[in-house]
This record gives structure tokens, C-alpha cells and sequence, in this order.
């Protein structure tokens, strides 16, 4: 696979987009060269190319007990210190944000592109949750999205061979520690990786899964053997329970037959005196209703007996209510006389008065009376008229008030209460209706009793109650039956439980060939996985040699790299045994010709992106090092160089004949030109940092931290 | 005004088992008429009934009975006669009861009974 393009859209300093052209290093003699000072974007880039491929950028691993321990996986939206791979002004200056990167390229003649885009869902996203990640890969006339892109992808950059093609030369030091370290994982698990093991180990451990589930299986089953003679005899026991139950049913079934049998004949004998029974059945009825009559009367009575007790002053009464009036009236006469005397008396008074003061004037119209005598005689016999009746009026008067008075009160208790004569009347005839009804009650009760006489009354209330208690007994029988039977089924299934329990010892003979078979082929698997990586071993060791004899600059003193049985990595000497404290600038080139020698082994055709790869080296090993890889491999070889590691001019000017493309990334400060025509015919704006081109009038702010990518002359 | 003797109440054996029959007990069947709780009130009734109808009869030998019972507020409505037939307001007053038990007597022996007769009397 061949680069051809590369587009990237805000991510990291990279604001809006940037078109990288490929196309002069697709040629497999030349090779791209990026420069740049410290914090301009070149790791950005290579983690740009990264993320477009596996979609996601991890941090660099760290050496933990000897193995390589991954870094954390670095989120594309987030907030400062935290570090993010989206562009910082796009999250917080663009509505929608969206980061993208687009990788074009050509392999075996056919044209690939890859690209990944990461758009927001909301305003300002927080997290990676808050976005829509689209990958999208177009190939051979087709297109996939998302799980097919994901899987096109590794068909043609497998996932695990990251590490041999994307080179980080600061981490070069961990990954050299890692291989001189432990046989456990480290650089065994590098060798199987490039073997693509790691697919056939996981084949391993899924078959010893499921070894394990018939080994448990088988495990199970002989268990249940030993615990199915227990089960057996528990069997045997419970049949035995089963069948007194059983035997238990028998017999209620047995009994109900038999009772069914006796209320049957009873039921045909009462049938037969049918006449009999309903009298038996009448009187019966008619005692329970004379019972009831009885309390009804019972109750009435004692009404009655409440209600007469008023009786005799009702019949006193229509003797003495005569006499109580008559006291009454009296009683008003005497009142009546008192206030009639009063009045007669002040007549009396008056006539008297004017009587002794006469003095022939009328006391009425004040004029002089014709004739005195007449009238004198007048007053006179009225003053005696007046006299006679006062004194006949206080005769009567004089009566004693008291005695009439207390011969009132005595009276008045004589007499009933309201409506007392008729509540007697009522309550009396009640009692009498009440009592007719019963007496009629019980001569037809006596009636009945006359009939049943002759009859065998008897006979029939035996079998009336014999009949009862047989209804009774079937009832109960019918219950316990019941509870036998249901007792019988749980007995049942607990038996063939337990009986299949105790079948169940043999062990399947299949399952246990099965266990062996797997048993056999997962030692096959992994001797061929050991021989495989031996194997590997091997070749890595001879292709790492023939890379460090190449990059070392001391090709007579080592001979080679070896890789041992714990694949722990070490430089040989010429004259036998390896270098027991090589230098870290050697330790270098080993472990980058190891990495280069998987690179080998893995047969993957993809170019080869090399991150600061001068670090820690000297000028010689970074001369043999590019030296060793711009040579012709049939790859491309991306570099990723800040200026203390190789001077721009001075590398161009050196490797020209093999630098395919060669870039600048500079932000906006590092230019004394415009970043849009590249004139450097401008004018400094007001604020100092705001500049404006002449030529094409681009106005920009060199305090920006946005990278500027510019491709050099070659 | 001259004022007859207290004396006391009382009532012939005959007329006393007579009025026993209407006093009801714990022995009483219930189609039993038994109209009275006790003696007294059974006593009074029929010395109401004898007043009422006028009727008075006079014994010779008297079982006492409630010697408790203040039988002087009848006094009021038997005193003349008390006076007229110069007796006690006790004997006059039981002679009223007595009275009254042998209208009911009477009555029974036409075939009525003290029931019917108050369905009679009250029915007026």
C-alpha cells in the first residue's frame, strides 16, 4: 500500500483543512520528510495518519514487569490540561464541530480512500460520548461504513503490525528496555504478533473452554454416579411410600364404594315411605315455627304486662274523672267569688262614699239632682244590695282552697296516662291473636303427631340420620382420598426423580473422547504455535542482524543481534558473546533493527511512518539510520524529524536525489511570509502580531498556535 | 269532718288463690294469661274493677296481703262509703277487690275470661 493523499480537518494544531499531496514519493525510491521545530504538529500528523486507520490514538506504552503496558487511549474532545485531539479553537469557536482525517491511496493498482470523521452532537460536546464517529472507506468501486470499513481496513493494515510500521523514536528507549527483559510477553508477544497468532491462540483458548465445559461435564457425571446409588436406594424407599399411599387410595375408594352402596338402599327406603317422611319433615318445620312462636308470644306478654300496668287507673278513672272535675270547678268558683267580691267591695266603697259626703250634685255630670230624697234612698239600697252579695260571694269564697286543692292533686294521680286504654286494648289483643295462632300451631302439630303414631317414624329418623352421618363420612373420605392422591403424585415425580437419579451414573463415553480429542489438538496447537515462533525467532534474529550490520557504526566489533530461547534481546560480539553494556545510542539501533526486522517478517506491504527517529542517536547512527531505510525496501518512508535531530537545508540538500516531498510545519510566527501566497511583501497591523499581505491582501495573526504546512523545493 | 278507721287489706283464700292464677312466675307457660308481676298489682286492678262497676263484697274471713302497700290513697274515693258503711278504709277498699274478683267470677262462669272480658272493658 501506497500513500497518494492526506487531508486533515481541525485536528490537533492542524485549524481547518490541510491537503497534504503524496504523490511525489509514491515512486519506492524516494521518501517523505517532514520538519519542524518542537510543538508544530509533526506527532500530530503521524497520530492524524493513526487515528484515520485504527481510530484511535494511544498513548505510549509503558514497561511494567517486562511487558509492554499500553497507554491510555487519548479522547478527541476535552478541556485543557487534558490532552485531545480535536483543534481547540474548532471546540470552542465552530457550531458544529467536526474533525476529519482522509487517507487516499493505491494498492496492488487499486485505489483506497479512508476516511474518519468525528462530528458533534451537541453544541459544545464534553466528552467522545457527545459525538458521531463515521468511518468510511471506499475501495474497488465500493463503499463501507463503520464495521465493514473497520474490517477493510485490517485486511490491509492489520491492527496489531501498528507498531513495526508507525515508528516512535521516544519511545524507543522503553521498547529496548522491554526486549532485554523477560521471556514473558515483550518481545515473544511482538514475534507472535507479526505471526498473527494471537487469532490461533484465542482459538486455543476457546477450544480449552470448551474442553473445560465437558471436563465439567464428565466431572458432573461422575459425581452423579457416586451420588446415583445413594439416589437408588432413596428411590427404593420412596416406591415403597408410594405403594402404602397407593394401597391407602385403594382402600377410601373401597370405603366411598361402600358407603355409596348403604346411602343408596337408605335413599331407596326413605323413598318408599316418601308420605312418611314429608310429615316427619312437616312437624319438624312446624316445631321450629312453634319454638319460634313461643318467643314471639313470649315477648308480647311482656309488653302486655308493661302496658297493664296502667290498667286500674283506667278503670278508676271513669269514676273519679267526675269527681276531679267537679273539684275543678270549685276550685274556679271560689277564684271566680274572690275577684267578683273584690270588685262588689270597692261598688261598695264608692256608693258608701258618696253616700255619707251627699250633697245633692251628681258625682257624674257635676250638675244638681232634681230630687234628693229619691236618690238618696237610691244609694241606699244599693250600698245594702251591694253588702248582701259580698257576703253571699265570701261564703262561698270561704270554702277551704287548700283542702279542694290537695283533694285535686290526689285525683290527678288516678289518671292515665294518654292513649293508655289503647295501647292495653292493642297489646291485649295482640297477645290474644298471637296466642290463638299458636294454639292452632300446635294442634296441628298434635294433628301430625296422631299421624305419624302408626307409622315407624322411628325407622325413618334412623335412616334420616344414618343417612346424614353416611353423607358426613363420605365427605370426610372423599377428602383424605383426595390428599392421598395428591401426596401419591408428589411421591411419584420425587420417585422418578430419584430413579433417573440413579440411572444417570454411567459416563458418557463420547464427551470423554471429545475432552481427549481437544485435549490432543490443543497440544498440537500450541507446539505449533511454540515451533511457529521459534521459527520466527529465528528469522527475526537473522533479519534484525542483517538491518544493525547495516545501521551500527561498529560492523567489526558486533556481529549481529541475538534473539535467546527467552527472547530476550542482546547485541553479539565478533569475537564471541554478546555486549554486556552497550551503549543506549546502540541500544538504539538494535532495537530499531529489530522492530525493522519484524517489519520484515510480518510480509506486510505499507509504508513505514518513523516519529523523531533521531532521538538519542549520533550523527553517524542517524546517517546510517537514514541511510539504511531511504534506501529502496519497496516501501515508502514517512519522517517525522524536528530540527535538533536533522537540519531541514541541510538533509535536503544531502538526500535531494532521494527526497521524494519534503514539508515545513511552522505556525504563523515562525514565517516572514503570508501563509496563503507565501509573499512576503506584508505590513504589520496594529496589533503587533495581526499582519496583512500585499499581494493578496490575507490577513493573519501570528500569535495563533495554528500550524501551517509548506512544502519545500526539492 | 268525721274520718273512717285505717284498718287493713286483705282477701279471702278463695279469692286470694283466684288472683294468684294472674300473677305471673318463673313456672308460667306462655300462653298462660298472666297480666300481673305481683300480688299487689293484681290487688289494685280488681279493686279498680269492683270501684269501677260498684261492685263490693264483703268477707268474712280475710288473708292480709302487702302490708307494705299505702292503700290510703284510695281513701279519697272510698272514704264516704267507709263512712256510710261504718268500716275501715282497709276493709272497704278490699271489699272493692273482692268485688271486682267475683264479677270476673261470674263473668268466667259465662264462658268468658279476664282477657276477653279487658278486650270488652278497654274496648268501650
Amino acid at each position: 500500500m501506497r500513500l497518494v493523499y492526506l487531508v486533515v480537518k481541525d485536528f490537533g494544531p492542524y485549524r481547518g483543512s490541510h491537503r497534504i499531496d503524496l504523490t511525489g514519493v509514491e515512486d519506492s525510491t524516494a521518501f517523505a520528510f517532514f520538519g519542524a521545530k518542537n510543538g508544530r504538529g509533526k506527532t500530530s500528523l503521524y497520530n492524524a495518519m493513526r487515528w484515520c486507520l485504527f481510530g484511535e490514538v494511544v498513548e505510549r506504552a509503558k514497561p511494567v514487569s517486562g511487558q509492554a503496558v499500553s497507554g491510555g487511549k487519548r479522547p478527541i474532545v476535552g478541556s485543557p490540561p487534558q490532552k485531545f485531539l480535536m483543534n481547540a479553537v474548532c471546540l470552542e469557536n465552530d457550531k458544529k464541530q467536526e474533525m476529519q482525517v482522509m487517507l487516499f491511496a493505491k494498492r496492488d493498482g487499486e485505489d483506497i480512500q479512508v476516511t474518519r470523521t468525528a462530528t458533534s452532537n451537541t453544541t459544545l460536546p464534553r466528552d467522545d460520548s457527545e459525538l458521531t464517529i463515521l468511518t468510511e472507506v471506499s475501495t474497488g468501486g465500493n463503499r463501507y461504513e463503520n464495521r465493514d470499513a473497520e474490517e477493510k481496513i485490517e485486511s490491509f493494515f492489520p491492527r496489531e503490525l501498528e507498531r513495526f510500521f508507525f515508528i516512535d523514536g521516544e519511545a524507543l528507549e522503553e521498547y529496548t528496555a522491554m526486549m532485554a527483559q523477560s521471556s514473558v510477553g515483550g518481545l515473544k508477544d511482538e514475534i507472535r504478533s507479526i505471526l498473527r497468532l494471537p487469532a490461533l491462540t484465542r482459538g486455543v483458548d476457546d477450544i480449552s473452554t470448551i474442553k473445560r465445559n465437558i471436563g465439567g461435564q464428565i466431572s458432573r457425571q461422575k459425581k452423579a454416579g457416586r451420588a446415583a446409588s445413594g439416589s437408588k436406594k432413596m428411590a427404593l424407599e420412596k416406591r415403597k411410600e408410594l405403594q402404602k399411599v397407593q394401597s391407602e387410595i385403594d382402600d377410601f375408594h373401597r370405603r366411598i364404594r361402600t358407603t355409596d352402596e348403604t346411602l343408596e338402599q337408605i335413599t331407596d327406603k326413605l323413598q318408599e315411605n316418601s308420605e312418611l317422611r314429608v310429615h316427619i319433615d312437616n312437624a319438624k318445620n312446624l316445631q321450629i315455627r312453634i319454638d319460634e312462636k313461643k318467643k314471639f308470644l313470649k315477648r308480647t306478654h311482656e309488653d302486655l304486662v308493661e302496658e297493664s300496668k296502667e290498667a286500674w287507673k283506667v278503670l278508676l278513672w271513669k269514676k273519679a274523672e267526675s269527681m276531679y272535675e267537679e273539684t275543678q270547678n270549685q276550685l274556679e268558683t271560689i277564684t271566680n267569688s274572690s275577684s267578683q267580691a273584690k270588685i262588689l267591695s270597692k261598688q261598695l266603697e264608692k256608693r258608701e262614699i258618696e253616700l255619707t259626703e251627699f250633697s245633692g250634685i251628681c258625682v257624674e255630670c257635676e250638675q244638681p239632682l232634681p230630687n234628693l230624697e229619691k236618690h238618696k234612698e237610691k244609694l241606699t239600697n244599693q250600698v245594702k244590695e251591694l253588702k248582701e252579695q259580698i257576703k253571699e260571694l265570701q261564703s262561698t269564697a270561704g270554702l277551704n282552697q287548700d283542702e279542694l286543692r290537695d283533694r285535686e292533686s290526689r285525683l290527678r294521680k288516678f289518671k292515665p296516662n294518654s292513649g293508655s286504654q289503647r295501647r292495653i286494648l292493642n297489646q291485649n289483643k295482640r297477645w290474644m291473636e298471637e296466642k290463638e295462632h299458636l294454639e292452632q300451631m300446635n294442634e296441628e302439630l298434635s294433628g301430625l303427631n296422631d299421624r305419624l303414631k302408626d307409622s315407624n317414624v322411628e325407622e325413618a329418623e334412623a335412616l334420616i340420620t344414618r343417612k346424614g352421618e353416611l353423607d358426613q363420612l363420605r365427605r370426610e373420605l372423599v377428602n383424605k382420598q383426595r390428599e392421598s392422591e395428591s401426596k401419591a403424585r408428589a411421591l411419584e415425580l420425587e420417585t422418578n426423580k430419584l430413579e433417573r437419579a440413579g440411572k444417570g451414573s454411567a459416563i458418557d463415553r463420547f464427551s470423554v473422547n471429545i475432552e481427549n480429542t481437544l485435549g490432543r489438538l490443543i497440544v498440537t496447537i500450541e507446539n505449533t504455535i511454540r515451533l511457529y515462533t521459534e521459527k520466527a525467532r529465528e528469522e527475526v534474529e537473522k533479519a534484525s542482524t542483517n538491518v544493525f550490520m547495516e545501521v551500527t557504526n561498529a560492523p567489526e566489533t558486533f556481529s549481529g543481534i541475538k534473539l535467546d530461547k527467552d527472547f530476550r534481546a542482546s547485541i553479539r560480539l565478533r569475537k564471541g558473546g554478546v555486549a554486556t553494556s552497550p551503549s543506549s545510542g546502540m541500544e538504539s539501533m538494535m532495537t530499531i533493527s529489530i522492530i525493522d526486522g519484524l517489519r520484515q517478517v510480518s510480509g506486510l506491504k505499507a509504508p513505514i511512518f518513523f516519529d523523531t527517529p533521531g532521538r538519542s542517536l549520533d550523527e553517524e547512527h542517524k546517517n546510517l539510520m537514514l541511510e539504511y531505510f531511504w534506501r529502496d525496501h519497496g516501501q515508502q518512508f514517512f519522517i517525522f524529524a524536528h530540527s535538533g535531530e536533522f537540519k531541514l537545508e541541510e538533509t535536503i540538500e544531502k538526500y535531494r536525489d532521494r527526497i521524494g516531498r519534503a514539508w515545513t510545519l511552522t505556525w504563523p510566527e515562525d514565517n516572514e511570509f503570508c501563509p496563503e501566497c507565501k509573499s512576503t511583501n506584508r505590513i504589520q497591523l496594529k496589533k503587533k502580531s495581526d499582519w496583512r499581505c500585499l499581494d493578496c491582501s490575507n490577513e493573519w495573526d501570528t500569535s495563533e498556535p495554528h500550524t501551517v504546512i509548506t512544502q519545500l523545493e526539492i | 269532718m268525721k274520718k273512717p278507721a285505717v284498718g287493713s287489706i286483705g282477701l279471702s283464700e278463695a279469692s286470694l288463690d283466684f288472683v294468684k292464677q294472674y300473677i305471673g312466675n318463673e313456672e308460667s307457660d306462655v300462653l298462660d294469661y298472666v297480666p300481673f308481676p305481683t300480688i299487689t298489682s293484681a290487688f289494685i286492678f280488681f279493686f279498680s274493677l269492683g270501684y269501677e262497676l260498684e261492685e263490693i263484697r264483703q268477707e268474712s274471713s280475710t288473708s292480709n296481703i302487702a302490708r307494705g302497700f299505702n292503700f290510703e290513697i284510695f281513701e279519697e274515693l272510698v272514704v264516704e262509703d267507709a263512712l256510710s258503711m261504718k268500716k275501715s278504709l282497709g276493709a272497704t277498699i278490699s271489699g272493692y277487690a273482692e268485688g271486682g274478683i267475683a264479677y270476673i267470677q261470674n263473668q268466667m262462669k259465662k264462658g268468658n275470661s279476664l282477657e276477653s272480658f279487658i278486650k270488652g272493658k278497654f274496648g268501650e
